[in-house]
Formats: structure tokens, C-alpha cells, sequence
């Protein structure tokens, strides 16, 4: 496996700037998705999923984030030297993004149509094509029929808020699938809708993954979720990645405490009562502990993760994980 | 568990991220300098001039009608009077005009707008909230000539006139966001614990409608003053001796352009007070403005 | 014989009228919903949004006006709007909500919120024993002390909730209506909420009627469970019976798209019923059985004639024509 990934972030930080001095949210992120692959970025409410995928993206708030150190590759090509501007455009041309409110992500004051024909269009453009208007929407068409969306002429003519949540989630990834990236990132893309539709969404994404080979960047607080989905799983906590695995391993073989604790938190439909959860919450980013950031609320912290980081240590083929417990024989 | 848990954490910590996000805006502290110095310079103006008898009925006209110099700042005026002095004793009788007005017009506006509010949908919200579009169908300075032309034109009545003209605006602020709250999810979790009406009142719902009334009044102290100085020009609220903006402009005007400075030097005042209090204001907002994530 | 009954809904309806329109339409939110809740038992009501499950907690409150029907709690009618209950009513009958945000004023401080129930209940506190009292309410829910003189806003979303739970329980309320309590919560602190609520309910003898969207968590902790589908009831069951017997083809298709984190749990669900369509608008419900138009087992006289609701087994109740034998006379 000498190909580079698709793309690939190496030791990213980001702080936020607030009255209380700087908000170390992000702490040296690494991560990396190969050209086809789904993988899953997983973990609780406030550990940095969102803000790792906005940083990706070119979009954290310029006036209070800092991105002190990270590098970005695209194919092995560094972005870092390129200027902003570029960097910002390359981005969007290989990357679509679906969010987990569709209702923000549409323009209330626009037709599904005039989105649509406007994604296509800039995508085009960008190849240095230009359709006509009624190209436009033939494209438009088949994608809302590939979404399963009936009747996609009339939807055209709608407003957003015409449609039902999950109706404008389709739409969404309708106009990611129209303008044929390479990768897609889904920002918990199913969890503002009922199950029925989560689970009509879910399939949806996999399919256009089977068919159209796009790679596909889950962020998802579910970890139910993220094993029907994908092939590989971050686990992040406190904006460090903890754990990764392909996802069967994930599951059958959890090492760091807290993919564990979150996987005995999730109730089961075999009716096993679940824990007590996971003691406390996630530290404050303004005040974050020197060694371990899970160490106050792991059950099996020493003195050592007070002190110091663990480092990403491979257990078993493509399963890290960065915690003391492991890996290291010579010291127990 | 006899022990005393302190209070004033939370307070300090609250006032610091105010501050933080009061002072993210450069011109706001611009603004809330200038409302400092204005309020210092109308506590301590007879202290800060060497002429503190001009502000009163003074006449020498051995001094009328000069220039700005080094002993006259902004020059004197046809009586002889210093102008620097009479502005700073006429932002006196200003901010106490704009406190006065307010201190009515807000409790009134507030008082009228939360029952309204709570009361939505009811006869009460309709009558309160009719005659508050009665009132602000009038326009303002009509309204204030009526009431001159039918009572005595003095300062009493020119501040009656501003009151009239003001609470409608808190009733409507206050009204929206008391119909808004009225229905959030702590209010009712109150009523369905049957707490009095006085406490979903005054307890549950008015302090949430508080931070667009302090923001409005920030703003409103200019503009009182403006609305103020605009009666005072137009000959209500004349009371010979004491300054006021208003008057020393429109005294000054009949001299323009030669006296350039009887003019220029109070207009130029109400400029800065308009604008201190502005730049303040918006401060004021974004530090009290509910849901900023981005601390 | 019969278990003891503590609240009773009898056919009821809960209409809103549309306003927009000018022929007279109602949001038909509750229609026709008959329900018994046992004493000391914890009933989950589970639904898709749009289902009525909000409006029904809503409307035994008394914060939605009753259109038709009959409520009663403990043989005392609920007919009216909650502003007309006595006082003892209202404290039999609590609710939590399911956004502690907006549960919690934002301008007050935790002492004061929980002194509010103490002041209205327990006339006899006065100063310090209310406080004394309000940190028993904060110790109950394992909260340390110096909360008290907190804002809702710079405590985390769980800790929230305990408040809420915490005021509820200052209370002493023998029924308790929990809406959603932990779906906006993560599932490490779920699991904490989730587990303390059962902990008083044992201690206190209360009875819960727990709705939620969740059916993995209904396996843990629900004694019976009831299927709610555009106002309307589809199954009640007890959970066992629920999981390893569900009959309503509803039931079926919302079990199945449940994401599991295990092979065991997968192997609970039932075969793949997949999700499809979308709940319609309750101003225009579809003739005959409501869910005729998303049902895969769908006959000829589902279009046509609404089933009846028919206990299957003792206690399990369906509302489909699959169950009552009439789809197969159809047939013949």
C-alpha cells in the first residue's frame, strides 16, 4: 500500500479565543481516509467531532479559532503551502458536506431547483463546462430519482419548507451526490430525524457509496450508527483520537476504557441492564489536564496518566489506541 | 452543611465574560468612554469652570461675543457668558431630563408590556397594546407641541410631553418578548407547580425581558436628549437663565455664520452625546444578547 | 384481578385547528387514544414525531386543551386545563421535559429554581432549612452543594436535567411524565439519568410514563409498552412480549431499523421490514388504517375500513387487520 490517502490531517490543534483565555479544543488530530473507504468519527457532545471536520473543511470562525499547528494532505499533496484562497477552493471542489440540521442548509428563500441548478452549475464550472439551464435540471432530475424522491419535477418547484425534514436531508445529499466529489462528510447526518427515516437515510448514503465510489467521513455521537455504516471508526474523546479500528474489530475487541464505557452505556436490545455510565464530563478546554485527557473519569487511571500522554500504539493491524494499559509488556 | 456557599463566584465570572464580550468592539469602549466623561463632566461642572456663575442669568458685556481664546475655550456668547460652561451645566439639566423620562417611561412601558404579554390573546393585551398604537401613531413632536400649546411651555411639561411619547416603545419591546417567554418550558413548568401569578410575573418571565430594555435605554438616553435639545429649539421648555442645548443653539443660530462658535460648539456636543450613547448601546447588546456561542 | 389502574385516557382527542385555511381543519394530534397506566409501573410510549406522543403528555398536563374523551388520575378527572386543577392535583402530576434548557429559567440560579416547588409545597421552610433542604434535593441527585448558586447556563446538558428531575421530585408526585429525558443527552450521562430515575421510582413508589423515540432503551427499563401512530394507538404489549412478538407491522419496521452495537442484538431484531415513506401530515389522515400507505403487508381493506383495537393475547393489543382475521376473510 504505497498510494497516499485520499486525505490525510497530521497533529491537528485548534483553540478558541474566549473571555477565559484560550480553549484548547483540538489536540493533535490524526487522521486519514483512503480513496472508497467509509470511516466513522465517533464520540460524546463537545469533544471536538464538528470542529475537526469544520477545520477540513476551511470552516472554523476566523475572527476566534487558531489553528497553531496541523497539515493537511490531499493525496499526499501538502495544502500548507498553498495560499488561502486556493487551499479553501481546492477543498471544495473534492469535498461535499451534509449537516445535521438539512433545514440550515437550505435557503428558505430559494426553490429546491434554484439550489440544485446552482450546485451543478459551480461544479461544472469548475471542469470548465456550462450546461444550460435546462441540462441543469435534467441533472437535477436524476438526482433526486437516484435519492429516491418522488415526483422530483414537482420538488423542484418547492420551497424547503414545503418538505419534511427527511425529505430535505435527501435533498442534501441529492446536491452532494450531483456534484460528484471525491468524499463526502455526513455531520451526523440522520440524527435530527425519526428512525424510520434515519435508517432510510443511512441506506441512501451507502448506496451512493456502493455506486459511486465516494469515500465518506461519518461524524456521528451514535456507535450504532457508525458499525451499520462504515468500515473503520475514530473514537475521539476530549478532541484526541483515543482509539481507531477497523469497525468489526472495534467491537469485538474494545481496549481503550473509554470506547468501552460508551459501549456499555448504550442500552441493548438484548435487555442486559446497561452501566452507570461514564463517571463526570468531558474536562474544560480552558483548564485541560496535562497527561491523559480521559484520566478523571477513567475507572482504571494511574498516577502515570496524570502525568503523561500515551502515544498511538498499534496493537494488531490497524488498531491504535493511545492508552498506558497497552502495549507496553516491558513496563508492567 | 452549615457551611456558607459564596454567591459572588458566579457574579464575577458573569460580569467577566460580559465584559469580554462588551469590550470585543473597540468602538463600544470609545462609547462607554464617552458616556463616563459626560456623566463625570455634568457631576463635577462646577468645579471643572472658572465661570460657574455664566450658567445662571449673568450678563457682562464687556466679554460678549467673543472668539474661542485660551480664557473663553468655546467663546462667549452675546450676554457675555462662557459657552464651554453652559454646556457643561446644560448636560445637567439633559441627563436629568433623560433620567427623569425614563425612569417614568420605563416602568410604565414595562409594567404595561409584560401583562400584556403574559395576558396574550386576551382583552387586556388587546386594550394595552391598541392605545400603545394610538400613542406611537401620533408623531412625537406634534404630540409635545399639543401638549405646550395647551399647558404652561416649561421644563415640567416638555418632560411631561417626552414621557407621553416614550413608554409606548418599552410596552411594544417587553411585549414581544414576554409573549415569547410565556410559553417557554420553565414558565410552565412553574404553572404546573401552581406558582402565583406575581411570580411567573416578576420572577419567571421579567428578568428575561430585561436585556433589550437596559440595551433601549443605553440608546434612548441620547435620544431623549436630542429630542430633548429639538423641543428647547423650537421655544418649549424655555426657563431664562438656565442652559440648555437645545437653546443655546437656536439662540446661536441667528448669528451664523459670524459666531460661528455659539452654534458649532453645542451641536457639536450633541453630536458626541448621540453618538457616546450609541456606540454604548450596541456594546451593551452584544454583551447582553442571549445564546452567543462563540465564548 | 384487574391491576390496579392509576391513570385512565378514555377516546381521547386533542384538535388544533389550522388557522391558514378556509375551509375548517383540524390538526387531529391525539384521535381517539384509550389507555391504562398501571400503578408503579413505568409505560413506555414510543413514536415517530408527528405521532401525538408529546401532544398526550401535553394534554393529561392540561397545557393542551382536551377536545374530547375523558382523563382520570386516581378516579379524579384531568377534564381541565391545568389552571383550574387544585393545587393537590398539581403535585400528584409532574412532568420533565425533554430540553433542559428551556426547562430551567436561564436568569435565575439553581437555588432558586429549586425553591420554587419547596415554597409552594412545604409552606413551613424558611431560610436556611429551605436551603438545607435544596441541597438534599442536589444531593439526591448526586449534584455537589455549590451548584446551588449556579446558572442553568454554565452547567453541562446532564447536569441540567438532574436539576429538572430534582425539581420534579421536590415535588413528591405519584405519577411522573417524563418527555423525552434523555434524548438530548449523550449516552454516558443517559445511562446515569436513565438509572437514577429507576432508583426513585423503586424508593419512591412512583409510576412513569416514559415517552421517547427509543426502543432499545424501552427494552431495558419499560414494563409495558404503547406503539403510537399519527394519534392513534397501534400496539400495547408487555415488553417481553413486545420484543419477541411484535405483530403491528409498524412495530416491526421501527424495531428493525434500530442500529445495534452487537450480533446478539442483531439477531433480536426482526427480519428487515424496511423503512420506507414518511408519517403523513395529521390534517389529512389517509382512509381506512392510517399506516396503510408505508405498511409492505398492505390489503384491500386497508385502504378502505380503520381497524379495530383487538387483544390478540391477554394484554397485547393490536390495531391492524393482519391480527383480527378479517384481511383473510377479505381475501377469500
Amino acid at each position: 500500500m504505497s498510494q497516499s490517502p485520499l486525505m490525510e490531517v497530521k497533529n491537528l490543534r485548534v483553540w478558541y479565543n474566549s473571555y477565559q483565555g484560550y480553549a484548547k479544543v483540538l489536540d493533535g488530530v490524526d487522521l486519514h481516509i483512503h480513496r472508497g473507504e467509509k470511516i466513522g468519527l465517533v464520540g460524546e457532545a463537545g469533544c471536538g467531532k464538528t470542529t475537526t471536520m469544520k477545520a477540513l473543511m476551511h470552516l472554523l470562525p476566523e475572527r476566534i479559532a487558531r489553528i497553531p499547528t496541523g497539515e493537511l494532505f490531499l493525496e499526499g499533496q501538502a495544502l500548507g503551502p498553498l495560499p488561502e484562497k486556493e487551499r479553501a477552493a481546492l477543498l471544495r471542489r473534492r469535498i461535499s458536506m451534509v449537516f445535521q440540521e438539512p433545514a440550515s442548509a437550505l435557503d428558505p428563500v430559494f426553490t429546491i431547483g434554484a439550489h440544485m441548478v446552482d450546485v451543478v452549475r459551480s461544479a461544472e464550472a469548475a471542469k470548465g463546462v456550462r450546461l444550460s439551464k435546462k441540462e441543469c435540471r435534467d441533472r437535477a432530475v436524476e438526482a433526486l430519482a437516484q435519492v429516491l424522491i418522488p415526483d422530483p419535477a414537482r420538488i423542484l418547484t418547492c420551497y424547503p419548507n414545503q418538505l419534511s425534514g427527511g425529505m430535505k436531508q435527501r435533498v442534501c445529499i441529492a446536491m452532494a451526490v450531483m456534484a460528484r466529489r471525491d468524499l463526502l462528510i455526513a455531520d451526523e447526518p440522520g440524527t435530527a430525524l425519526d428512525v424510520t427515516i434515519q435508517a432510510q437515510v443511512y441506506r441512501l448514503i451507502n448506496r451512493l457509496h456502493e455506486e459511486q465510489g465516494m469515500s465518506l467521513i461519518l461524524v456521528s455521537h451514535s456507535l450504532g450508527v457508525a458499525r451499520e455504516l462504515t468500515d473503520r471508526i475514530y473514537v475521539m474523546y476530549a478532541g484526541t483520537i483515543v482509539e481507531t479500528a477497523p469497525t468489526g474489530e472495534l467491537f469485538a475487541n474494545t481496549l481503550h476504557p473509554y470506547t468501552r464505557g460508551l459501549l456499555e452505556a448504550v442500552p441493548k436490545l438484548t435487555g442486559q441492564r446497561f452501566s452507570e455510565g461514564i463517571y463526570g464530563y468531558i474536562p474544560d478546554y480552558h483548564n485541560v489536564p496535562e497527561g491523559c485527557r480521559f484520566c478523571a473519569r477513567c475507572p482504571q487511571a494511574t498516577e502515570r496518566c496524570q502525568r503523561a500522554r500515551p502515544a498511538m500504539k498499534e496493537l494488531s493491524p490497524g488498531h491504535f489506541v493511545a492508552c498506558f494499559l497497552y502495549g507496553e509488556e516491558s513496563n508492567a | 452543611m452549615e457551611q456558607k456557599y459564596t454567591r459572588s463566584i458566579r457574579w464575577k465570572d458573569e460580569l467577566h465574560r460580559k465584559w469580554f464580550l462588551f469590550s470585543r468592539n473597540k468602538l463600544t469602549l470609545v462609547g462607554f468612554a464617552i458616556v463616563i466623561l459626560i456623566l463625570l463632566l455634568a457631576v463635577f461642572a462646577p468645579f471643572l469652570t472658572p465661570y460657574a456663575d455664566h450658567a445662571d442669568i449673568f450678563i457682562d458685556y464687556a466679554n460678549a461675543s467673543q472668539a474661542p481664546s485660551l480664557q473663553h475655550l468655546c467663546g462667549t456668547d452675546v450676554f457675555g457668558r462662557d459657552i464651554l460652561t453652559r454646556i457643561l451645566f446644560s448636560l445637567r439639566s439633559a441627563l436629568s431630563m433623560a433620567l427623569l423620562v425614563l425612569s417614568i417611561a420605563v416602568p410604565v412601558g414595562v409594567m404595561l408590556g409584560l401583562l400584556a404579554g403574559y395576558l396574550r390573546g386576551t382583552i387586556v393585551d388587546t386594550i394595552i397594546m391598541r392605545v400603545t398604537d394610538v400613542f406611537l401613531s401620533v408623531p412625537p413632536i406634534l404630540l409635545a407641541l399639543a401638549i405646550a400649546a395647551v399647558m404652561e411651555a416649561n421644563m415640567t411639561n416638555t418632560m411631561l410631553a417626552v414621557t407621553i411619547m416614550w413608554w409606548p416603545w418599552y410596552c411594544r419591546v417587553v411585549y414581544s418578548m414576554a409573549s415569547s417567554l410565556r410559553s417557554e418550558n420553565y414558565v410552565i413548568s412553574a404553572e404546573l407547580m401552581g406558582a402565583s401569578r406575581g411570580h411567573i410575573l416578576f420572577r419567571e418571565i421579567l428578568p428575561g425581558c430585561l436585556s433589550p430594555v437596559f440595551t433601549k435605554m443605553a440608546l434612548d438616553v441620547g435620544w431623549v436628549i436630542l429630542i430633548g435639545a429639538t423641543l428647547n429649539y423650537v421655544g418649549l421648555g424655555v426657563q431664562d437663565g438656565a442652559p440648555s442645548l437645545g437653546q443655546m443653539l437656536s439662540d446661536g443660530v441667528s448669528y451664523m455664520p459670524e459666531y460661528w462658535w455659539m452654534t458649532i460648539f453645542p451641536s457639536l456636543a450633541i453630536a458626541i452625546i448621540i453618538l457616546g450613547f450609541n456606540l454604548f448601546g450596541d456594546g451593551l447588546r452584544d454583551a447582553l444578547s442571549k445564546g452567543d456561542q462563540e465564548t | 384481578m384487574r391491576d390496579d389502574i392509576i391513570l385512565s385516557l378514555r377516546d381521547v382527542k386533542t384538535y388544533f385547528p389550522v388557522e391558514s385555511s378556509r375551509e375548517k381543519l383540524y390538526v387531529r394530534a391525539l384521535d381517539g387514544v384509550s389507555l391504562d397506566v398501571r400503578r408503579g409501573e413505568v409505560l413506555g410510549l414510543v413514536g415517530e414525531s408527528g405521532s401525538g406522543k408529546s401532544t398526550l403528555a401535553y394534554t393529561v398536563m392540561g397545557i393542551n386543551r382536551l377536545t374530547a374523551g375523558s382523563i382520570r388520575l386516581d378516579g379524579v378527572s384531568l377534564d381541565q386545563p391545568y389552571q383550574r386543577r387544585p393545587q393537590a392535583l398539581k403535585r400528584q402530576l409532574q412532568i420533565v421535559f425533554q430540553d433542559p434548557a428551556s426547562a430551567l429559567n436561564p436568569n435565575q440560579t439553581i437555588h432558586q429554581i429549586l425553591s420554587l416547588p419547596l415554597k409552594l409545597f412545604r409552606k413551613d421552610l424558611r431560610g436556611d432549612q429551605l436551603t438545607r433542604e435544596v441541597v438534599r434535593l442536589l444531593e439526591m441527585v448526586q449534584l455537589p452543594p455549590s451548584f446551588m448558586y449556579k446558572a442553568p447556563g454554565s452547567i453541562g446538558g446532564g447536569e441540567r436535567q438532574m436539576v429538572c428531575i430534582a425539581r420534579a421530585m421536590a415535588c413528591a408526585p405519584a405519577f411522573l411524565i417524563l418527555d423525552e429525558p434523555t434524548s438530548a443527552l449523550d449516552v454516558s450521562i443517559q445511562a446515569k439519568v436513565i438509572n437514577m430515575l429507576m432508583r426513585f421510582r423503586r424508593e419512591r413508589e412512583m409510576t412513569y410514563l416514559f415517552i421517547t423515540h427509543d426502543l432499545s432503551l424501552m427494552r431495558n427499563i419499560a414494563d409495558r409498552i404503547v406503539i403510537l401512530y399519527l394519534g392513534k394507538v397501534c400496539e400495547v404489549a408487555d415488553t417481553l412480549t413486545f420484543f419477541t412478538n411484535p405483530l403491528h407491522p409498524y412495530t416491526q419496521m421501527l424495531l428493525s431499523a434500530i442500529p445495534v452495537v452487537s450480533e446478539e442484538e442483531e439477531a433480536l431484531r426482526p427480519q428487515r421490514v424496511e423503512s420506507v415513506g414518511e408519517i403523513p401530515s395529521p390534517v389529512h389522515i389517509p382512509t381506512g388504517c392510517s399506516f396503510h400507505l408505508r405498511c409492505p403487508f398492505k390489503q384491500e381493506i386497508c385502504t378502505q375500513i380503520d381497524p379495530v383495537e383487538r387483544e390478540v393475547e391477554p394484554g397485547h393489543i393490536v390495531r391492524c387487520h393482519l391480527c383480527d382475521g378479517s384481511a383473510a376473510t377479505a381475501e377469500q
